[in-house]
């Protein structure tokens, strides 16, 4: 699947864009030797460095997931995207409950099983942590409910 | 005397009723994610980083805090290994060779006490040499400037670079990420901004409690979703006796000793820790006890010997850790690095004027390790049981609620979603890199020590003018580089060395 060249090369892009975005980084007024843009061109000529070895070194394959991992991977992935993004517009307990019945149910558990558990989760992490620890969390759809 | 002073202030601070609750409840969490296999103290310490801020505890508690993890994850990744033989931390391998057998004998429950005995004594001899030898380390520490700190954040990237890892190119480019991520905001002394792409989350900087969650808690969900495809086994054999008799601690004695010895000098090297410690002492007391001991040896079917000595070791090791970041701010670990960069938000500079610029901060967390260790002891022994039953958590149960204990605290920082995309989008590559093998300790030193490297280096610089010579200025600059430049090169030759020597073997086998 991938190995030390495709790590390689991404580093090396990596350490292109670095100085591509920072080329232009300098302050307006200079009142040291050393302006803003120096110690990015550093990271990127280290990082472009350690690409360069590693493309021409290569080897180092990583062995591939067992089928059906990787969908599994992208799964749990998907889930967590779109649960940071509705957790605002659709609030903790809400956005909470959903990801934790998709989560539990990708690593095995019955419709039963996620179900409860997603219900007694995302109540009680509002409970625990709006009410008790004070952490703000958004309400969301459920506005004023809470 | 004065070490005794201060380690009496340090009992002041570490005795207070917070800072008590907080030891036990870290040695409570510790031991737990200890046992649990995949979980370890580098992901519970990344989801508390956000909480002590929101708990608003002051530094000295969350360092008591985390250590506590630290050291309890350490106890607690011995369970896993001993009763179904997979370790639940990387330096509990050695555990399982000699622990899991015993297991299979129906000795579960020995091996599980006296391994917590050796566990104790190996914390407990380590934390009274950072007594000892800490305060000595950092008597040099005064005639630290900007120079020297460059020379010195140099060495650190290098000693993770170089001992840490297989790979020392992936390490480096770890470090090189980290650097990268913490340019990122407005820089402090031109009001340039940096890399933020116009967007006004990103003006102050990327939060560490967001890269830190995203690096471990996130990315640990897919490797945890892997081993959980391939299936953990979790039938646990019979515990039988509980407890070690007189017999069994005067047989492992002396290899506690010398495992504790030999983990305590390991743990010293910056970037080694618990794993180098316990796999050198077990080769150490293999050799031992068959020159001494021939009859008795039993390495590999279940050597109390060899238990003891892996387990001393470890624990010692991971204690004495604490010396390296403690004086220099260079950490072993994922946990310590983590540590480092909570100091750093209290705006305390970590490196070698700690020891001098918060002597209660130090000296209460080298008490609390006194106080941690003994917690341990006396919860590990009689309460294996309930901690050995966190391995029938099923995932589903678990993952959700690691999902939504790093999002609160994500969140809680800024209250924006942007940062728990931003969570995201970092797990999942980091998911990717952990699988390549790149580290990610070096990683998150480089973007704590990032910002501070950088201000130095520009620092320095300014008193010379731009004239890059003084980088290599003072004594201690040349050292250091000198330290840094051997850190990665040494490693490098003796792996080649080695590599040989099995090639000519494997020549010779071959022709005879």
């Amino acid at each position: 699947m991938s190995n030390n060249r495709t790590l390689g090369g991404l580093a090396l892009l990596m350490a292109l864009a670095l100085a591509a975005f920072g080329w232009g980084l300098v302050a307006p007024f200079a009142y040291e030797p050393v302006g803003p843009r120096a110690f990015p061109m550093i990271t990127a000529v280290l990082i472009g460095i350690c690409g360069t070895l590693l493309l021409i070194r290569g080897g180092g394959a990583v062995e591939g997931n067992a089928p059906g991992v990787n969908l599994g991977v992208l799964a749990i992935a998907a889930t967590l995207l779109v649960y940071a993004m509705v957790f605002t517009t659709l609030g903790f307990v809400i956005s909470t409950a959903a990801m934790s019945l998709v989560v539990a149910r990708i690593f095995g558990a019955t419709w039963a099983q996620a179900t409860i558990s997603a219900a007694v989760l995302s109540v009680g992490a509002f409970l625990l942590f709006d009410h008790a620890l004070d952490v703000v969390l958004p309400t969301g759809l459920l506005g004023d409910l809470l | 005397m004065d070490t005794l002073a201060f380690l009496m202030t340090g009992f002041a601070v570490a005795m207070t009723p917070t800072n008590l609750a907080l030891a036990a409840l870290g040695a409570v969490v510790g031991t737990m994610v200890g046992v649990l296999p995949g979980l370890g103290p580098v992901n519970a310490v990344a989801m508390l980083v956000p909480v002590v801020f929101a708990l608003g505890l002051p530094p000295e508690s969350s360092m008591i805090l985390m250590a506590a993890i630290y050291i309890g994850s350490e106890y607690g990744g011995r369970i896993s290994a001993i009763l179904i033989n997979v370790p639940g931390e990387a330096s509990a391998v050695m555990t399982a060779l000699e622990g899991y057998p015993l297991s299979r004998q129906g000795k579960a429950g020995i091996a599980l006490s006296l391994s917590a005995w050796t566990s104790f004594v190996g914390s407990m001899l380590a934390t009274v040499g950072i007594v000892v030898a800490a305060p000595i380390l950092s008597k040099w520490a005064l005639a630290f400037g900007p120079v020297e700190y460059v020379g010195l954040m140099v060495f650190a990237f290098a000693c993770l670079t170089g001992l840490l890892a297989d790979e020392p190119v992936k390490a480096l480019l770890a470090v090189g990420i980290g650097l990268a991520l913490s340019v990122v905001g407005i820089d402090p002394n031109s009001g340039v901004y940096r890399y933020t792409f116009d967007m006004p989350n990103l003006i102050d900087g990327i939060q560490f409690a967001t890269i830190v969650i995203g690096l471990f808690a996130i990315s640990e969900l897919m490797l945890l979703y892997e081993s959980h495809k391939e299936g953990i086994p979790t039938k646990v054999e019979r515990m039988g006796r509980s407890l070690f008799n007189w017999a069994e601690v005067k047989l492992t004695t002396a290899a506690t000793l010398r495992g504790s010895v030999i983990g305590f000098f390991i743990g010293l090297l910056p970037g080694a820790g618990g794993t180098v410690g316990s796999a050198l002492a077990y080769s150490t007391e293999k050799r031992v006890v068959e020159r001494t001991d021939p009859k008795g040896n039993r390495f590999g079917n279940g050597d109390l010997r060899g238990l003891a000595s892996v387990e001393a070791a470890n624990n010692s090791a991971s204690n004495s850790n604490f010396i390296p970041m403690l004086t220099l701010g260079i950490p072993s670990s994922g946990t310590t690095a983590i540590m480092l960069g909570v100091l750093t938000l209290y705006n305390i500079t970590p490196g070698p004027v700690l020891f001098t610029a918060q002597p209660e901060l130090v000296w209460g967390l080298i008490a609390s390790l006194f106080i941690g260790n003994v917690m341990l002891l006396a919860m590990n022994i009689p309460l294996v049981g309930v901690f050995a039953r966190m391995l029938s958590v099923p995932a589903w149960v678990l993952v959700p609620f690691i999902v939504v204990v790093s999002a609160v605290g994500v969140y809680s920082g800024k209250s924006a979603s942007f940062d728990l995309v931003l969570m995201t989008v970092i797990g999942v590559i980091a998911y990717w890199l952990r699988r390549m093998h790149v580290p990610m300790a070096p990683l998150v030193l480089g973007f704590v020590l990032g910002k501070i490297l950088e201000q130095n280096l520009r620092r320095a610089l300014s008193l010379s003018a731009g004239d890059v010579q003084i980088l290599w200025s003072s004594w201690i600059a040349i050292v250091l580089w000198g330290a840094a430049i051997a850190m990665l090169v040494i490693p490098q030759l003796l792996a080649r060395r080695r590599l040989k020597a099995l090639h000519l073997q494997q020549y010779r086998e071959d022709r005879e």
